[in-house]
């Protein structure tokens, strides 16, 4: 008898992520949280890759600790201070721009201040404000994605029309436009803004757009889930409506969220580089690694490198974390094949 | 003139690009690199009637024939001259439209004002107020019409139409009052500013009668507006399509997109000494943004053999390949700017002058310079006045010989006198990513020296209307402005007149007001003699830069750019800062 097909399916599916033994071992249970690890740790792309965004974050995170050991600061102005260090036209002197014992990956043009000190310090703060954004977005996301589908009525008519009028918005330009009105309402004119005061207002302005993905999404998954034979059940048993939503809707709505925010990470660090690109996002003299790619622009012929070290930076960062996102996707939800 | 903002293209790079270009990357050394001009203080005097005949004296080496090409970033708002005030629109509007007086540049860059379709510079009498310009013979529109006094009153007489507001209005100013519009309202309907105001005593003379003493009239005469007007060729869309008396008329216009000039032979050389008009035809191609720009005039193939650009400098991020590229230097204009850069100090606010000084003192001059892009952008100075105007001297008032970046003790020595260590000092600047640069600059600078900055930046686009507002919140700022002619009489008046000279968008961005100062430049108005009053122009504003300090000058701006190497003949005009287009000539 031809063994039936999905037969095959099942038992290679408990197999998976068991010892060499193989089919022979016992069967072990595990939760699909488990499962998901066990598939993550095979993938080698997937370890790389966390390896490599780890890393960034701790070097963001260790910044102080690495200026004290690597001996120069990020507001310095060395190339000013020292004539020797810049030309005429402020194009730092020597290979590669710049690049010795001092500065490991050269000096800035015109400041003159140290490349891989503006470079970790950029970075501490693009992933500062991009995590700051993403956590706030996923919460609201998910309360309003899960009241909207929970309740149903007119909360989801209020907040579905909310999300819809938020996604109508061109976002570039809503950025673009409303930093500066959120600064000037938050700050009186003649007043000094202070970093962490921009740097929550490019984190509002990009929470306020960027909650609806996830909870559209989120939406739709509780409106199929409200009616699945299991909630129907617990509501018979007489579970509250809050039992409800944390101890049998949410638990199924985990992998999606988690997904969804790796996805949505890497994309806020790439809009908070955009938004400094365009002159809207955190301004001198904190360190920003979206405004150092656009200081470097200008200067891909007379100082490549300078452009090379903050691109390719951001380039294998957000390579990295997509690929992340992706391999934490195919982990915990195997089936979906791409 | 107030200052065009170049707005800095940003390139953008595709990550593709960034891999490509890993390989190429530069290596530099500390060679000597080319500064650009140094200065050459001109006098810009008034040239004979001798000067003033034609023929233009030849080019060596130059040929008549052939095209010459222009690449320009924006297109042309006015060809109408009388609306004309913009530096690109200036530098086209000698090709067609002749004046009562011009510029004549000899080979080595020397400039004089000579009578371009008069037969001098102009005859003054009554005590400056009666200023008389005799007409060439053999003047004749592109028609083929002979141009008398009766068309050059009717031109002047344009300026006070209701709808030309662009143009330079020095002359109904001096003519008719501040309220010159009320006055008269324009020839449309018939009617003509009477005799006692502009005569026409034969056809070839044309008296100007001002209210009050205007010696600088000649230079004035060389704008524009200030030149002969057919009065049947009046149409709606004479702006697209202007009655030529210069060398060219227009053939093909397509605003915002090319212009095209051919000969117009019924202009006489024999009677223009400025232009000698070589090419047989002048090609505009606008629309083409930097640094698209200069690469196109670096690399040259096609017909950018023969291309310049009049009025757009080399993107700053080309500055360096330019300036080091051997290829480039046969090729090379360089050379300054009318523009001066001041940094503006409020005195409505900061009113101790002690504090002024102190910010004077300790204003970092040498690291802007590197930070505007070096020598060959921005040469440093201190005087309120250009290299590029009559009777310029340097001067230094606060000691920037000694200390190019700033002097932080003996400011806080000042400060500190002034018992106002920890001044807070509101810095507003135009957000953009050079401005953000200046700001840690010029915040490190001030901080060392006990102020206490407060950095505020402002969206480009406004920035202008933003720091012009008389009751505006910010202590420094900086603002450019460059003279219309040669001489310090459009710098001083605009920029320190006080009392009804304050107002929103005033020059005087910095609200300086002293009676004792408006008592001066009231008196020098009243000077005939050009010479003496430039001299005392430039003394009474280095004395009020150098005591009351309302402004910090910091530099003067400079013009780099390359032409194609099919072009010679390629002469600087300083007056207007662009590339002069009377005596180049196509390599045959």
């Amino acid at each position: 008898m031809t063994m039936p097909a999905n037969a095959e399916l099942i038992s290679d599916e408990l197999s998976e992520g068991a010892p060499s033994e193989g089919r022979d071992a016992e069967l072990v249970g595990r939760s699909p949280g488990q499962l998901a690890w066990i598939r993550f740790k095979r993938d080698k792309a997937a370890l790389f890759c966390t390896g490599i965004v780890l890393l960034y974050f701790l070097v963001a995170a260790c910044a102080p600790l690495i200026a004290h050991l690597y001996g120069q600061d990020a507001t310095t102005t060395y190339g000013l201070n020292d004539p020797t260090l810049l030309d005429d036209s402020g194009v730092p002197i020597g290979p590669l721009g710049g690049v010795s014992a001092t500065h490991w990956l050269g000096l800035e043009p015109s400041l003159g201040r140290d490349l891989f000190m503006q470079l970790i310090y950029g970075m501490r703060t693009t992933l500062l404000i991009a995590f700051a954004a993403t956590i706030f977005s996923t919460v609201i996301g998910v309360l309003l994605g899960l009241a909207q589908g929970f309740m149903g009525g007119w909360v989801d008519y209020v907040f579905g029309r909310i999300s819809d009028l938020l996604m109508a918005f061109p976002q570039q330009l809503f950025l673009i436009a409303f930093t500066p009105v959120f600064i000037a309402l938050l700050v009186a004119p003649g007043n000094a803004v202070s970093p962490l005061m921009r740097g929550t207002v490019l984190v509002l302005v990009q929470v306020i757009l960027g909650w609806m993905g996830l909870g559209r999404l989120l939406r739709g998954m509780t409106l199929s889930l409200r009616e699945r034979e299991f909630i129907e059940a617990a509501r018979v048993a007489g579970a509250s409506p809050w039992r409800i939503i944390w101890k049998e809707i949410f638990p199924n709505l985990r992998t999606t969220m988690l997904v969804q925010t790796t996805l949505a990470f890497s994309g806020f660090v790439t809009t908070e580089a955009g938004l400094s690109f365009l002159g809207v996002g955190m301004i001198e003299p904190t360190p920003d690694w979206g405004r150092l790619f656009q200081d470097a622009a200008p200067y891909f012929q007379n100082d490549t490198f300078f452009l090379v070290v903050c691109g390719v930076s951001l380039m294998i960062f957000t390579v990295a974390f997509n690929l992340l996102g992706d391999s934490a996707r195919d982990a915990l939800d195997p089936k979906t094949v791409r | 003139m107030t200052q065009r903002k170049v707005i800095a293209a940003i390139a953008v790079v595709s990550a593709g690009a960034l891999t490509l270009s890993a390989c190429g990357s530069s290596s530099k050394t500390a060679t000597k690199q080319d500064q650009g001009a140094t200065s050459s203080v001109q006098q810009f005097s008034l040239g004979t009637a001798q000067d003033s005949t034609g023929p233009a004296v030849p080019v060596t080496g130059a040929t008549k024939g052939g095209t010459a090409y222009d690449i320009e970033p924006s297109g042309f708002d006015y060809l109408d001259p009388t609306q004309q005030y913009v530096s690109n629109m200036l530098a086209i509007s000698g090709l067609y439209n002749r004046t009562l007086t011009g510029y004549k540049i000899d080979a080595k860059g020397n400039t004089i004002l000579v009578g371009d379709l008069a037969t001098d510079t102009g005859k003054l009498s009554d005590g400056g107020k009666t200023w008389t310009w005799t007409l060439k013979k053999g003047l004749k529109f592109q028609d083929g019409t002979p141009i008398t006094s009766a068309d050059v009153k009717y031109d002047i007489e344009r300026l006070y139409l209701p709808a030309q507001t662009q143009g330079p209005n020095y002359f109904p100013l001096w003519l008719s009052g501040a309220d010159y519009r009320k006055v008269y309202a324009g020839p449309t309907g018939g009617k003509s500013l009477p005799d006692t105001v502009i005569g026409t005593p034969d056809a070839q003379t044309v008296v100007f009668h001002f209210t009050e003493a205007h010696a600088d009239a000649p230079y004035a005469a060389a704008m524009p507006p200030i030149g002969a007007f057919e009065a049947s060729k009046e149409s709606a869309t004479y702006n697209n399509n202007p009655n030529a008396d210069g060398p060219y008329q227009v053939s093909n216009y397509v605003p915002g997109k090319s212009l095209q000039f051919v000969r117009n032979p019924n202009w006489d050389p024999s009677t223009d000494p400025i232009r000698a008009a070589y090419p047989d035809k002048w090609s505009f191609e606008l629309g083409v943004d930097n640094p698209q720009l200069t690469t196109r005039l670096e690399q040259a193939t096609g017909n950018d053999k023969f291309a310049l650009s009049l009025s757009t400098a080399a993107d700053a991020s080309q500055s360096d390949t330019i300036l080091n590229g051997s290829q480039y230097k046969s090729r090379m204009v360089s050379n300054y700017q009318p523009y001066v850069e001041y940094l503006n100090i409020n005195t409505t606010r900061v009113t101790d002058v002690r504090i002024r000084k102190a910010i004077a003192l300790a204003f970092p001059n040498q690291s802007l310079q590197k930070l505007y892009g070096g020598p060959s952008q921005l040469d440093p100075g201190n005087t309120l006045i250009s290299p590029t105007v009559a009777g310029w001297e340097n001067a230094d008032p606060f000691n920037k010989t000694a200390h190019p970046n700033g002097d932080p003790t003996a400011a806080k020595a000042l400060l500190t006198q002034a018992n106002a260590v920890n001044y807070k000092l509101v810095f507003a600047f135009a957000n953009t990513p050079r401005w953000q640069k200046i700001s840690v600059v010029v915040q490190n600078a001030l901080q060392q020296a006990g102020f206490q900055v407060v950095l505020n930046p402002i969206d480009k686009t406004s920035y202008y209307t933003q720091v012009g507002t008389v009751k505006n919140t910010f202590d420094i700022y900086r603002t450019g402005w460059g003279a219309d002619w040669p001489t310090p009489y459009t710098d001083v008046p605009n920029l320190l007149g006080g009392g009804s000279n304050i107002t929103d968008g005033s020059p005087n961005y910095s609200h300086y007001n002293n009676p004792a100062t408006d008592a001066a430049i009231a008196q020098i108005k009243l000077e005939t003699d050009v010479a003496k009053a430039a001299k005392e122009w430039n003394d009474l504003a280095n004395k009020v830069i150098a005591n009351d300090i309302p402004q910090v000058p910091f530099g003067f701006d400079k013009f780099l750019q390359i032409y194609g190497p099919g072009l010679g003949g390629v002469r600087y005009n300083q007056v207007i800062g662009t590339i002069d287009t009377g005596s180049v000539f196509v390599k045959q």
